[in-house]
């Protein structure tokens, strides 16, 4: 569905808003995909724990230890963003369909 | 490998296998961003339709996620470099410390030789100096005579060629032993040089990931290495710049750095709460409940507090933040609260909240008398809290100190009315496990806790509603989580409740029903160890009770309008049930001790009915059959869950199984008569042959049958007189069906099945109880008594056993209960110990074969 018909969008004031739920909702899907695979990346570093325990310099292992808990943490962090894109972008295709569908009830 | 080392020489530690799988892990997280950077990147693209502000918002989030992860993929190559470079040196390192190590072990091994050829040399030198200064000897003696001894002189030469020898081999060692030396010290010094190199090593890859955790994706968003923002968030948080967290996610931070701005927090709360310093009480109010549910905030702001000033807090922010307002309940200062206890919940759940926190938290080295001043606004806090958030063993200590301990001094004034934390216990019902705590748990006297919660009985003004909800939370909702727990709060409340039962409010009674149906086989066993104390059977993890407890109970329930009849039910669907599974097996001992279980079981029931239908005959005037009621309901409840699983069970019933429980006759049979009793093990048999058909031993026909009118012999079914229709069961599986008579069948299934234990278990219990409500008395021994011995009955004093002979001396007794029989022993001073027994039989104490 494209909202605006031949590209021209609605108008709210001066606010053009122009939608095609379907990609919305393909976008979503692709999103909250790619936040899976930053969740498996992280759970993939906590494999290279045993690098830091073979380190033998304990600086080194804890500064490796340190850095894959950093990296996890913010894997983690990314993976929620991406995630909440993704979910935000489904939402936004249900919203755009709905409210499109509801503004006008069919005669 | 680790740990090898030999003169100073040491191999650097580590596993450069280990590290280099690091590596890869590191590339192939590399290659696994770069994915879904490109991933990312794509999805703006495929929305270019995408109009409006929302579209922009988009495009603005995906282009930072996606330019953080790929700065990310950079720096994760960059650790895979340093972790195989690291790898690489380590690997050269070892391997030339473990060289070095061969070399000094190899020149060791010469410095040994040459030492030892050095020592080998001296004393030859020694020996060849000795024998040289005895040829000259030799030499001198022999010229004062004459001509030297050409044998001494011989002797002198050979002394002096053999000193040079040695001399010479030990100037050879000396000189090996020197070249050796230096070897070692080479070794060394290339040992210690391949340390050096490993410790260069890892400096160097130490600082590449120091510098791999300030390159983040995230700490490309935030702008900065959790390090450098968590000084820089401390810094400001100091300064009272409460903007610093914006837009920082606390989990990004070090524990240690959240457990610092934590503690800041909980210094500006230790001000706001006088209303003093920069930060209002509700402010800070609304900042913690952003981190209400975080561990390390948590931890970090109650330690810093420490229990006593947590508890201060906790008078404060009602006495200065609300004043004048409604009361401790007052929506506005539960709301204001309500932050402040649910991060205590959270706090009390981590194993990182300090030791004397509770104990500080309750005051506990005031007296309860001090303490109870401040019970209402320690209720209300915690209440401003999710139940379920606490901890279970602090919520738990919370409720011994608000119900508990200001019952256990009842001078203690102000004395506390329980009503008034009926809904705190109501509350602590959504933590079954601290509700467990608490029914499991003893007061300072060492009392049960549910002793006092129910000898406060009647003047709940909830119908008991609180303490229903609290005893069902800790007993029945903790089952699946804490059996152990929970079975140990079901134990109080069952041996507790026969004492206060008959004062306990409504609903609180409605637990104690749930309780039964919950330990139901706790109270069987109790029964199967009475009557079967021999067999050993199991208890399982069940509830420990002894026959008395568990018949006390029972007694209690069935002698309450309120719970009888559901307790009845319990009982009569255990039993049928154990009945039914009993038939189904082919385990002759198995089936045995289902059928014993079941009996016992309807007996201790029955039995303990009975007593309860005694007591309440005193306080009714309309004396209601109560006996009757038990046998018939909990009959008909165990035979109707069998008959339900019968196909055409609706025809059987009406063939009569349901009259065939005449529970007139069951009630004389558990009071006293044998007939009676016998014609409660009947029923048994026929729940035993229900429970053939439905597992499809038996047809159905058979319960037809066994109910026909005078159908003794045999049964026509259509009555046509016909023999085809008589009942053809292939018993002995020979593929012809045998014509059956009812005899046959009855006779077969009770041979067959053993439905004998069941009756056995009940005659068992009978007799074990009338023996303890009819103790033979000394008289009833006369007859037992041997020969040499007779009864002296005085009817104005204690009757008297004497000796026949002599001055028929009198001879000491004592008697004692046996089971179900009675034995007498005489203490004869000359013919010491000699028992004798009795056993009941028609109802009279006879002498036992």
């Amino acid at each position: 569905m494209v909202w605006s018909g031949s590209g021209k969008g609605y108008l709210t004031g001066a606010m053009l808003i122009e939608a095609r739920p379907d990609e919305l909702s393909r976008a979503g899907g692709a999103q909250t995909e790619l936040a899976g695979r930053l969740v498996e990346i992280s759970g993939r570093l906590t494999g290279a724990m045993s690098g830091s325990s073979g380190a033998g310099d304990p600086g080194l292992a804890e500064a490796v230890a340190s850095a894959i808990q950093s990296w996890q943490a913010s894997l983690a962090m990314l993976s929620d963003s991406v995630g909440g894109i993704g979910a935000n972008l489904s939402g936004a295709s249900t919203a755009y369909s709905v409210t499109d569908e509801s503004a006008i009830p069919a005669g | 490998m680790a740990g090898e080392s030999f003169a100073g020489i040491k191999v650097p530690e580590g596993e450069p296998g280990a590290v280099r799988q690091a590596a890869s892990i590191f590339t192939g997280a590399a290659g696994g961003l770069q994915d879904v950077a490109s991933g990312l990147q794509a999805v703006p693209n495929a929305l270019s339709d995408w109009r409006g502000p929302a579209s922009a918002s988009f495009r603005g989030a995906t282009i930072t996620n996606g330019a953080a992860l790929q700065a990310g993929v950079e720096a994760m190559r960059d650790a895979a470099r340093a972790a195989r470079e690291y790898a690489e040196e380590l690997e050269t390192a070892q391997r030339e410390a473990r060289q070095a190590i061969k070399a000094a072990k190899e020149a060791q091994d010469r410095i040994d030789q040459a030492q030892t050829d050095i020592a080998a040399a001296q004393t030859a030198q020694s020996q060849a100096a000795m024998r040289l200064d005895a040829a000259n000897r030799r030499v001198a003696m022999s010229s004062m005579t004459g001509a030297p001894d050409a044998g001494a002189l011989a002797d002198v030469s050979a002394a002096g060629g053999e000193i040079a020898a040695a001399e010479g081999a030990e100037a050879n060692a000396r000189v090996r032993l020197e070249r050796a030396q230096d070897d070692l010290a080479e070794a060394q010094r290339r040992g210690n040089d391949a340390e050096e190199a490993a410790r260069q090593a890892a400096r160097r890859a130490g600082a590449a990931f120091s510098g791999l955790s300030g390159s983040t994706p995230a700490a490309a968003i935030l702008g900065g290495s959790p390090a450098l923002l968590g000084a820089r968030t401390i810094g400001r948080l100091r300064a009272g710049d409460y903007t610093a967290l914006r837009g920082l996610p606390l989990n990004y931070l070090s524990e240690s750095d959240q457990r610092t701005i934590a503690a800041i927090v909980a210094n500006d709360v230790r001000e706001a709460q006088y209303g003093e310093g920069d930060q209002s009480i509700g402010d800070l109010s609304d900042f913690v409940e952003r981190y209400q549910d975080d561990d390390e905030f948590a931890t970090g702001f109650y330690n810093e507090l420490g229990g006593s000033e947590a508890s201060q807090l906790m008078f404060n922010v009602g006495n200065f933040a609300e004043p004048g307002g409604g009361g401790w309940d007052d929506p506005g200062l539960v709301a204001l609260m309500a932050p402040f206890a649910t991060l205590l919940g959270t706090a009390t759940r981590s194993r990182e909240l300090r030791r004397d926190f509770t104990d500080d938290f309750l005051g506990t080295d005031l007296p309860i008398r001090d303490r109870i001043p401040g019970h209402e606004q320690l209720e209300s806090f915690i209440r401003a809290g999710d139940a379920a958030g606490y901890d279970g063993r602090f919520l738990a200590r919370v409720g011994q100190e608000l119900m508990i301990e200001p019952q256990v001094d009842v001078n203690a004034p102000p004395h506390i009315e329980l009503s008034e934390r009926q809904d705190f216990m109501e509350f602590m019902a959504g933590n079954p496990e601290a509700s467990g705590l608490l029914l499991a748990g003893l007061d300072s006297n060492g009392h049960a806790n549910v002793a006092t919660l129910m000898l406060y009985g009647p003047r709940y003004t909830d119908d008991g509603a609180g303490l229903g909800s609290m005893i069902e939370a800790g007993t029945h909702g903790l089952m699946d989580d804490d059996r152990g727990l929970a079975l140990r709060a079901s134990e109080h409340v069952i041996k507790t409740t026969p004492t206060f039962a008959e004062h306990l409010p409504a609903q609180a009674k409605d637990a104690l029903v749930v309780v039964l149906d919950d330990n139901v086989a706790g109270f069987e066993h109790a029964a199967v160890q009475e009557a079967w104390p021999e067999r050993g059977y199991a208890l399982g993890q069940n509830v420990d009770l002894t026959y008395d407890e568990a018949s006390e109970y029972l007694k209690a329930l069935l002698g309450d309008e309120r719970t009888h009849d559901d307790t009845v039910v319990i009982v009569g669907t255990r039993v049928g049930d154990q009945i039914f599974d009993a038939t189904g097996f082919d385990d002759g001992a198995r089936k045995s001790e289902l059928m014993e279980r079941a009996g016992s079981l309807q007996e201790m029931t029955t039995l303990a009915g009975i007593d309860a239908d005694l007591d309440q005959a005193e306080s009714e005037a309309a004396a209601n059959d109560l006996k009757k009621k038990i046998a018939s309901q909990a009959i008909d409840a165990a035979g109707g869950k069998i008959l339900g699983r019968i196909p055409g069970s609706g025809e059987i019933i009406g063939a009569g199984l349901d009259r065939a429980f005449a529970t007139d006759q069951v009630e004389q049979a558990l009071v006293a008569a044998r007939e009676g009793q016998q014609d409660a093990e009947e029923q048994v048999r026929r729940l035993v042959m229900a429970g053939e058909v439905a597992h499809g031993q038996l047809p159905g026909e058979v319960l037809r049958a066994l109910d026909a009118p005078g159908g003794v012999e045999s049964y026509d079914f259509n009555r046509d007189g016909d023999d085809d229709d008589f009942l053809q069961v292939d018993r002995d599986l020979d593929g012809r069906p045998e014509r059956i008579r009812e005899r046959d069948l009855h006779d077969l299934v009770i041979a067959e099945h053993n439905d004998n234990a069941a009756v056995s278990s009940m005659q068992q219990l009978e007799e074990l109880q009338y023996a303890r409500e009819n103790p033979a008395g000394v008289g009833d021994f006369e007859d037992a008594l041997p020969d040499e011995y007779h009864l002296d009955r005085d009817w104005f004093s204690d009757d008297e056993i004497h000796r026949n002979d002599g001055d028929e001396p009198e001879v000491e007794y004592s008697i004692e209960r046996d089971r179900a029989d009675y034995v007498l022993t005489l203490h004869d001073p000359e013919r010491g110990d000699i028992r004798v027994r009795v056993t009941r039989e028609n109802g009279e104490w006879v002498p036992a074969p």
